[in-house]
């Protein structure tokens, strides 16, 4: 079956230093992937580089067995909720609809249809009330849904999300966590990366052990055992010490 | 009927400019650059000066053109200082913006002395004198406003996502680098609209201020822009009446009292707004 995603030498530097290094990864279609690493390791380095968001020093990345750029429309990339300016003039309806914007085209404006999916993504994940909100009045997790949700409208097959589990609330993590596996149940390949080793066990069956360099891919049980961690955790911090 | 051609001449360039530079002027605060649009006005001074000495004219499209290019050369520098350096971008647009003032101001004063060529009232592009504006000069700003208005209408959706997330909008295959081109243009557009009337060293206020008095109000990007073309063409109009009738006073220098006194009302007044709604329904 040909990989949702095809990573192959994958190099990433930042001026001098190594982001990523050499990474060879492939996702199945219809997995649902936690991506973990110490801070640094290159977690969402590796979402941005996949993208194109950031220049490549080395590699080649296929989606749906397709270089990347003809494959954007069946990708939907999640950013950190800090990258934007959350005083935006606009509400949550607006924020959503965003994600219809790519298919709709050059110069032609949402419509009826693009509001009606939008209200049923907002509502998936239990914001349709909050549509006509600022998004300025949103709290941390209310934000992280509106983001979901301008995914859901993307309608892709392949999700790409950026720890949009950190700092949120319980319902919101319960809500994310049920969306993905939901997502998965669809056949949707969701790819997140994750800064609480707690939870990957219990949600995600498949792990990626970044730190730099691939320390270990593979189903979660056998990524998440304490030896397996200590390598990519304690081994980056003995680096530092050396 | 008729109106003194002098008063039809100001009225229009205040509305068109007010206008224009209120509209570009939203995304330009949005995309937190207001600076980027003082670095373009201040250099767009060396560039009207040179297209006067290189044509011996003074046809309002000549003079455009000459600050259109050297605005276009002052962004290049700051975009290729700002991607080959680590200098932060404050910075190195202080450096392009005062250098290139430098060089419009000496070319200016050079010009001043020599004794064969007139002036040719382009020291009313340091300050603004809106009394000059001639019919010839308000059509070229219809047409440059017009331009803009139609573009950004057109370009509204992808301008907001512009705006707001550009990181999305490249993940989602927006040839980001040509919207920001085509949305920085417009800006510059609108700069080169604003040089008679309100002059290079204040231009950036003309940016600024609209958009920062129509925030605190605006619900939507649609309500922001428009809110800020009206607080743009209002006190572009009252600056001009001031300059018009008190004589000496130039023009840039006027609009732009006018301009802090709206943004300080505005700010102030939504304060006390807030202070009386519930805390759930505070913005």
């Amino acid at each position: 079956m040909t990989p949702a995603l095809s990573i192959r030498d994958l190099t990433v530097t930042y001026g001098e230093k190594p982001a990523l290094w050499d990474i060879d990864l492939d996702f199945e279609p219809g997995s649902l992937t936690a991506v973990v690493g110490p801070n640094g390791a290159g977690k969402s380095t590796l979402l941005k580089a996949v993208l194109g968001l950031l220049p490549k020093v080395a590699g080649t990345v296929l989606a749906f067995g397709a270089p990347i750029a003809d494959s954007l429309d069946r990708i939907a990339y999640v950013p950190q909720r800090s990258a934007v300016d959350w005083d935006f003039p606009t509400d949550v309806l607006d924020v959503a609809m965003m994600g219809a914007y790519r298919k709709l085209g050059w110069f032609r404006r949402p419509g009826a249809a693009e509001r009606a999916k939008a209200l049923e993504c907002l509502d998936r994940l239990g914001i349709a009330d909050l549509s006509r909100r600022q998004i300025s009045q949103l709290s941390g997790g209310q934000q992280q849904r509106v983001f979901l949700a301008r995914a859901l409208v993307q309608d892709p097959d392949l999700f790409l999300l950026d720890e949009p589990l950190a700092g949120v609330d319980v319902t919101t993590e319960e809500r994310a966590l049920d969306l993905f596996r939901q997502l998965q149940g669809q056949g949707k390949t969701v790819i997140v990366v994750h800064h609480d080793l707690e939870t990957v066990r219990d949600v995600f069956d498949r792990a990626v052990l970044l730190n730099v360099r691939l320390v270990a891919n593979g189903p979660v049980r056998d990524v998440m055992e304490p030896a397996v961690l200590r390598k990519a955790y304690l081994g980056g911090r003995d680096q530092v010490v050396c | 009927m008729l109106i003194d051609s002098t008063v039809r001449n100001v009225v229009l360039g205040c509305l068109i400019l007010g206008s224009v530079s209120g509209i570009l002027g939203t995304f330009a605060v949005l995309r937190r650059q207001g600076l980027v649009g003082d670095t373009l006005a201040h250099a767009a001074l060396p560039g009207v000066v040179i297209a006067f000495m290189l044509s011996g004219s003074k046809a309002p499209l000549i003079l455009i053109l000459g600050a259109s290019v050297s605005g276009w050369i002052a962004m290049s520098l700051l975009s290729s200082a700002l991607r080959t350096t680590r200098l932060d971008p404050g910075t190195v647009m202080a450096v392009v913006l005062s250098s290139t003032f430098g060089l419009g101001v000496a070319l200016l004063s050079w010009l001043q002395k020599s004794p064969t060529a007139s002036l040719a009232g382009l020291d009313k592009y340091l300050l603004g004198q809106a009394a000059s504006l001639v019919s010839d000069q308000v059509a070229v700003m219809g047409i440059l406003g017009a331009v803009c208005v139609i573009l950004v209408a057109l370009l509204f959706k992808e301008f907001k996502l512009l705006s707001f997330d550009p990181v999305f909008a490249k993940s989602t295959g927006w040839p980001v680098a040509i919207l920001e081109s085509v949305l920085t243009g417009l800006l510059l557009v609108s700069i080169v609209v604003g040089l008679n009337t309100v002059g290079v060293v204040l231009m950036s206020a003309m940016l600024v201020a609209p958009a920062v008095a129509a925030r605190p109000w605006s619900r939507s990007l649609t309500g922001m822009t428009l809110g800020a073309a009206v607080v743009g063409s209002t006190c572009g109009l009252l600056g001009a009446g001031v300059s018009l009738t008190v004589p000496k006073v130039p023009t840039g220098p006027a609009i732009v009292v006018f301009l802090g006194v709206a943004v300080v009302a505005s700010l102030v007044l939504r304060h006390e707004r807030r202070a009386r709604l519930p805390a759930w329904r505070r913005p």
